[in-house]
């Protein structure tokens, strides 16, 4: 058994931010332009049924998510707020895949631990399973995300970033340096150098006092240079669960005037829980199912970054610029084809994301069949021409032109839809072979 | 494999940080060392200057050549003597008109700000024009120009049918037999003077230093709405609507769709106009003054500075090379362009394919060397 204060802090610490990322998407109108106005919605495999929520339902499953945020700031029915926020905020983020982050998902994922694990403190003492699971989470993150910029584009290129730093060299101070391409080698080693070491020495009581304020002003400068989000001031806030017992006493009673200060610790132990046998189970089976979860890409060959089968719920962070411009062509059963303009159908961020994505590709191909479907009454196959580029590469086709998308199911098979990464053919050399290709393909 | 002292626990455990912490920092010695070309790599590029450098001499001169266009226009009506117009007045309108038309091309493809805010490309070249609305409207006393429901039957589609339907003669004698038709082609260029002066002027007037000053790349950003309305109105206003539409390359049946050019009544300008456009866009790329002058910041500068890399150097040397390629191959048409369409289609379909491979050069491998991230929302997994 451990100390619960470590756990009541990550609870408070990890509400508040929700409530406030909450708050945040309401106030820069999202709700508007990522789930009530785009004509067609991304869902994630798997939950295509999901009914789409009107103005009042998503107005509705905000409210969940600031009542569940609540219950967990103040502790009160804290696994049932935790339930309630994370079937809020789960379906919200599955109804489209272009908005896709990953920390949304790692905020789903602590929002599903703290419906498993309660933090009471009135408890004292939970079992050290409780704390370590938490710890275990931020260590994949952190671990994970360093893997993953073992690659040779980040290490020997460093790409992305050599492309994106200069874009701050008006920044005051360290502004200068991002002209230099060195800084960005400087930042791609540091950064996975970073990563790998975070767990490490944020397990370790020695190196933890220094480690952290690394931490805090790497988390700022990846706040200030890219655009995402809230993620930095989550890993800020979540990562003094690594803290000692004492610091989390400490750090409560600085709020006199509140009823925040945690029960002495040298109390005797007279609430202290243990859980079901069940509950450990599921505990157990899901931190397993985490750490295995972000390799499932390894039963599939060519580049990850460019197939992207199981890229998402990795942990891969700020490694790509990629992007890519997307022509869809609509076939009839005579066999002549028209060019879908698909610009009409998307909100740019959906159009951004179907250019680099290849099961977007699919998923937008399919939208289209139906569309033409209940349109026009016909029949018709989908093929795409998507010109591609990733970390610098030249443009390159991603898709094969020649394959009817509509026909294609977005599963755990292999993605043969997308060409292999550095097959370069240039856009011209590919309209002037086009015909004869296409006739071979048949 | 243990350094440290076994019966000292916390020390023991710690040393594995320190040890990947040292490795690390020789690893970043070693990418400085395999950087051999470190010093022409100095990326010299400043948002602010470039914006402000397309603003001074690319976009307030479209807008401006534009605005005197129109006025050159207006004026040129007025020294016509209603009733007793011939087919001289009517050719040197023609020749007004065609400088008029050329300018547009510049001014088109900035359409956010002021311009978006008027609709300026809508009230202006919206086409093919509805030749049947605008003589509707001639007797139409209280005929209010830019409502959305008269845009198909103004602007320079609608003076091209004017002026171009028939010979210069009986344009003429259709003139003098009919003063409203004269006041209804003086009223459509009136409205069209207004609203280049109106554009004109909101970008002198304040526009513009807020433009230059907005440095940020989000959307909405200055230039967030440069580049997007850049390729947007390369796509769809050049590619597609000059080219793409009238030859028919995107239809189930590929009929070229001879009516759908641009300025089809004047017969010869279609190809020229479109030609035109091509050298508005490597303008707005060199960043330069319309009559040219490639020592000013443009993007041209932006991609050079990143290095001889295929993103960089040799993304600038593809650019320019397609630009001449896409350019001369629009010469290679004739027209009337609506005649060539439907003669010539297949050749067209070349011509279109070289308008295309720009897309593909600005719109993802110029966009990604950018590295501009115009952020729509939060990302933070690319």
């Amino acid at each position: 058994m451990v100390s619960v204060a470590p756990l009541i802090t990550l609870r408070r610490f990890f509400a508040a931010l929700i409530l406030f990322s909450s708050i945040r998407f309401i106030g820069k109108g999202w709700i508007d332009t990522q789930i009530i106005s785009p004509i067609w919605l991304f869902p994630f495999d798997g939950f295509e049924w999901l009914p789409r929520p009107n103005l009042q339902a998503t107005i509705g499953l905000f409210a969940g998510m600031i009542v569940g945020g609540i219950s967990l700031l103040l502790g009160k029915v804290q696994r049932l707020g935790a339930l309630l926020f994370l079937f809020c905020f789960t379906y919200i983020e599955v109804l489209d895949k272009s908005n896709y982050l990953n920390h949304y998902y790692f905020i789903t994922v602590i929002a599903f631990l703290f419906v498993l694990i309660p933090a009471r403190s009135q408890q004292q003492k939970v079992p050290r399973l409780s704390l370590w699971s938490f710890k275990l989470i931020i260590a994949i993150v952190y671990f994970y995300a360093g893997l993953a910029k073992l690659n040779s584009d980040w290490l020997l290129n460093a790409q992305p970033l050599c492309l994106w730093l200069p874009q701050h060299s008006s920044l005051p101070l360290l502004g200068p340096l991002f002209k230099l391409k060195q800084t960005a080698f400087v930042f791609s080693w540091m950064g996975a150098a970073f990563d790998l070491l975070a767990p490490f020495a944020l397990f370790s009581n020695r190196w933890r006092p220094f480690f952290y304020p690394i931490l805090v002003v790497f988390h700022i400068l990846t706040w200030l240079l890219f655009p995402i989000g809230v993620f930095p001031w989550v890993m800020i806030a979540c990562t003094t669960v690594f803290f000692r017992d004492e610091w989390h006493q400490k750090f409560w009673k600085l709020w006199p005037w509140t009823s925040a200060h945690l029960p002495d610790a040298e109390q005797p132990a007279s609430h202290s829980s243990d859980w079901n046998l069940e509950t450990k189970t599921v505990l157990v089976v899901f931190l397993i199912f985490q750490m295995i979860f972000p390799w499932r890409h390894l039963t599939h060959e060519g580049s990850l970054f460019w197939h992207e089968y199981g890229y998402r719920f990795g942990w891969r962070v700020m490694l790509m610029e990629k992007s890519g411009y997307t022509t869809y062509f609509v076939e009839n059963s005579a066999g002549d084809r028209q060019v879908f303009p698909i610009e009409k159908f998307l909100t740019p961020n959906q159009l951004k994301m179907v250019g680099a994505k290849p099961d977007l590709v699919v998923q937008a191909a399919h939208l289209i069949r139906e569309h033409w479907k209940d349109k026009n009454n016909e029949k018709v196959k989908v093929h795409a021409e998507v010109w591609a580029t990733l970390n610098g590469r030249r443009s390159q086709l991603m898709i094969d032109p020649f394959v009817d998308l509509a026909s294609i199911q977005n599963d755990w098979s292999d993605r043969n839809y997308v060409l292999p990464l550095d097959s370069v053919v240039r856009p011209k050399q590919f309209w002037q072979l086009k015909d004869s290709l296409e006739h071979a393909h048949r | 494999m243990t350094i440290s002292n076994p019966g000292k626990k916390p020390t023991g455990r710690s040393m594995r940080p320190v040890g990947l912490f040292i490795s690390t920092l020789c690893l970043i010695l070693f990418a400085f060392g395999c950087n051999p070309d470190s010093d022409d790599e100095q990326i010299t590029f400043d948002r602010g200057p470039f914006l402000e450098n397309t603003v001074q001499a690319v976009i307030l001169p479209a807008y401006s050549n534009f605005a005197a266009q129109c006025e050159a226009l207006h004026n040129a009506t007025e020294e016509c003597i209603a009733g007793e117009i011939n087919d001289q007045d009517i050719a040197s309108l023609r020749e007004v008109l065609r400088l008029t038309y050329l300018s547009w091309q510049h001014a088109a493809l900035f359409d956010f700000g002021p311009a978006a805010d008027r609709a300026l490309s809508l009230t202006t070249n919206t086409y093919p024009t509805d030749t049947a609305e605008v003589i509707d409207e001639i007797s139409n006393a209280s005929w209010t120009p830019g409502l959305p429901a008269t845009l198909n039957s103004i602007g320079l589609p609608a003076l091209d049918y004017l002026l171009n339907h028939a010979p210069a003669e009986e344009v003429a004698d259709l003139m003098n037999s009919s003063p409203a038709r004269f006041d209804h082609f003086k009223r459509l260029i009136v409205f069209l003077e207004e609203e280049s002066n109106n554009v004109l002027s909101a970008w002198e007037n304040g526009f513009s230093s807020n433009f230059i000053s907005n440095t940020g790349t989000e959307e909405g950003s200055s230039i967030g709405m440069l580049l997007n309305s850049f390729n947007e109105a390369y796509e769809q206003g050049i590619r597609k609507q000059k080219l793409g539409l009238p030859n028919g390359i995107m239809t189930f049946s590929e009929t070229p769709q001879p009516q759908l050019v641009e300025a089809p009544f004047a017969e010869t300008w279609s190809i020229e106009l479109m030609h035109e456009a091509l050298i508005g866009c490597e303008n707005f790329y060199f960043g330069d003054r319309v009559q040219g002058d490639s020592q000013q910041i443009g993007l041209d500068d932006y991609l050079k500075s990143l290095g001889n890399f295929e993103y960089g150097l040799g993304l600038h040397n593809e650019i320019t090379g397609q630009l001449s390629t896409a350019k001369a191959a629009v010469l290679t048409m004739h027209d009337p362009l609506g005649q060539y369409v439907v003669e010539n289609q297949e050749a067209t379909y070349e011509v279109f394919a070289e308008l295309q491979a720009l897309v593909v050069l600005w719109k993802v491998d110029m966009m990604s060397s950018l590295g501009v991230l115009i952020t729509y929302q939060d990302n933070d997994n690319d």
